[in-house]
């Protein structure tokens, strides 16, 4: 069992395990070449990834092994970090108290929490996302939600929305898309109570209830030659706790940076 | 009448950059340090005149990304000419890296980009700017570890310049968080998630990953210290590669 333990905690295995997330990242890009899997990759962001794992219908399959190795060595890489910084990291930390080898521990503690609330974001909460609407139309929700576009304020040239997707992107300077003038004005409903209300725009979702409703973008309606929306319906209450742990992340790093540099250079002297 | 000088400066750096890589091949010092902070203005001039003539930062295109990273580098490396000027050691890499990043502009249009309405939003702003400056110092973290790499063995100098060049790895690799900390935040406001199963964020979690490899490779694995260097650098290669791609 402790040679198990330690060859779980060792330094090897992390950087392993790093080179081998590295190999499934860039392969996942890779995989994108298709189009079956862009669009499978595409789908996967309309839902929870759990909903997606568990119960989506047309699983692509090289998406699902990729998925499942892509888990399987995060998984083991956060063991790895778990037990690294135990066994080692604070081990070293008590026995020779000095502050940089504390900071490095807090570091990788951080970084810990942050991998954890990551995973947790992935399969807690609810999300449905490429939800299309046009004027007036509603979209049933699961537990008896319901989204209603009530209106779509578009000022700009609607011949915007017609372009294919990169020359659409090309287009789409200060001056001939105003995104904080367009928006769509929506409502949330419960068992038909009305909930949530507002106006989203780009950059600038609808939050209440502890639902983000954002705006993806505006779309050209095919049938009715109208700007319709694309819209996602979110909600997760570990998010902006998540993104305050990256933060302190980020200002962790930076504390160990600032005390390795300066201990080298008091011991240059 | 703003384009044709931002060509003109453009080409300006240029010549001063390969000016600059034949002084400190030559190891003329003095000289090498003066046209280094002439080359510095220029380049220096040359961004704040994409920001005149397009209203933004140097974000995504090549023309303006490129000019913004020599102005990282060489604004380090004269840092650190500056303050190791009676260190004995030569250090033309950084000039020679600044000049290759400006010449791949060629592979581009050489023109700005203009002002998209993303890059209006802060998050978006800052995604690309933390970007560019942290593969500017990963770059910059080469450049130390190949001039280390010329050193003997044993020296302090060596020592010296390996310690720094692993600073600026993690300074580079905090620059990077910082930057996906912002584009998850777009993502978030933007698309209403923090993350995305897209080749963007798969390549820039490789590209993260890569840039802590080097540290997390202990020196006690491998003794002869000029193959811990090249281990150290072949990760930072790659993620610039991928960046550039």
């Amino acid at each position: 069992m402790k040679k198990i333990i330690k060859f779980l905690s060792s330094l090897k295995l992390t950087a392993i395990l790093v080179i081998l997330l590295v190999a499934i990242m860039l392969t996942g890009g890779f995989l994108t070449r298709w189009d079956s899997i862009y669009y499978g990759f595409k789908e996967m962001n309309n839902l929870i990834t759990l909903d997606w794992f568990l119960n989506h219908q047309s699983h692509n399959t090289a998406i699902l092994i990729w998925f499942v190795v892509l888990c399987a060595t995060a998984v083991l890489f956060g063991i790895n970090m778990v037990l690294c910084s135990f066994d080692n990291l604070l081990r070293v930390s008590i026995k020779r108290k000095n502050l940089k080898n504390i900071t490095l521990f807090v570091v990788h503690i951080v970084f810990v929490i942050i991998l954890s609330m990551h995973a947790l974001v992935l399969v807690i909460g609810y999300k449905q996302g490429g939800i299309v609407l046009t004027e007036n139309e509603t979209y049933k929700l699961k537990d008896g939600y319901e989204l209603k576009l009530e209106e779509i304020k578009f000022i700009d040239n609607k011949a915007l929305l017609k372009g294919d997707k990169k020359s659409h992107r090309l287009e789409m300077t200060l001056d001939s898309f105003h995104y904080k003038e367009n928006y769509a004005k929506l409502t949330l409903y419960k068992d038909n109570k009305e909930i949530v209300r507002g106006e989203a725009y780009i950059f600038q979702p609808i939050f209440g209830e502890g639902f983000q409703i954002t705006l993806d973008k505006f779309i050209m309606d095919k049938k009715t030659k109208q700007p319709a929306v694309i819209i996602t319906v979110g909600k997760n209450p570990l998010t902006w706790i998540f993104f305050v742990f990256y933060g302190l992340g980020i200002i962790t790093m930076l504390a160990y940076l600032v005390v390795r540099w300066k201990f080298q250079i008091t011991r240059s002297k | 009448m703003t384009e044709n000088l931002s060509l003109s400066l453009f080409c300006c750096t240029l010549f001063l950059l390969t000016i600059n890589v034949l002084l400190a091949i030559l190891k003329k010092k003095k000289i090498n340090l003066i046209f280094g902070f002439i080359t510095l203005l220029s380049v220096l001039i040359a961004v704040i005149n994409i920001y005149l003539q397009s209203g933004h930062l140097p974000m995504s295109g090549t023309f303006e990304k490129m000019q913004n990273m020599v102005l990282i580098i060489v604004l380090l490396g004269l840092i650190y000419e500056f303050i190791n000027r009676k260190k004995d050691i030569n250090a033309p890499e950084f000039w020679i890296i600044a000049v290759i990043f400006q010449t791949l502009a060629f592979f581009d249009e050489l023109k700005v980009d203009p002002m998209f309405y993303m890059y209006d939003n802060i998050f978006v702003a800052m995604f690309f700017q933390l970007r560019l400056i942290s593969i500017a110092v990963l770059s910059f973290s080469v450049s130390m570890y190949l001039t280390s790499l010329k050193l003997e063995t044993g020296t302090d100098e060596k020592s010296f310049m390996m310690h720094h060049a692993a600073n600026f790895t993690l300074l580079g690799a905090i620059l990077f968080i910082a930057g996906e900390f912002s584009g998850s935040m777009w993502a978030q406001l933007a698309y209403g998630d923090s993350w995305r199963w897209s080749k963007n964020f798969f390549t820039s979690g490789a590209m993260f990953l890569l840039a802590l490899l080097g540290s997390h490779l202990a020196p006690s694995w491998i003794k002869n210290k000029n193959v811990q260097i090249l281990l150290s650098i072949i990760p930072l290669l790659i993620i610039i590669i991928l960046f550039l791609t």
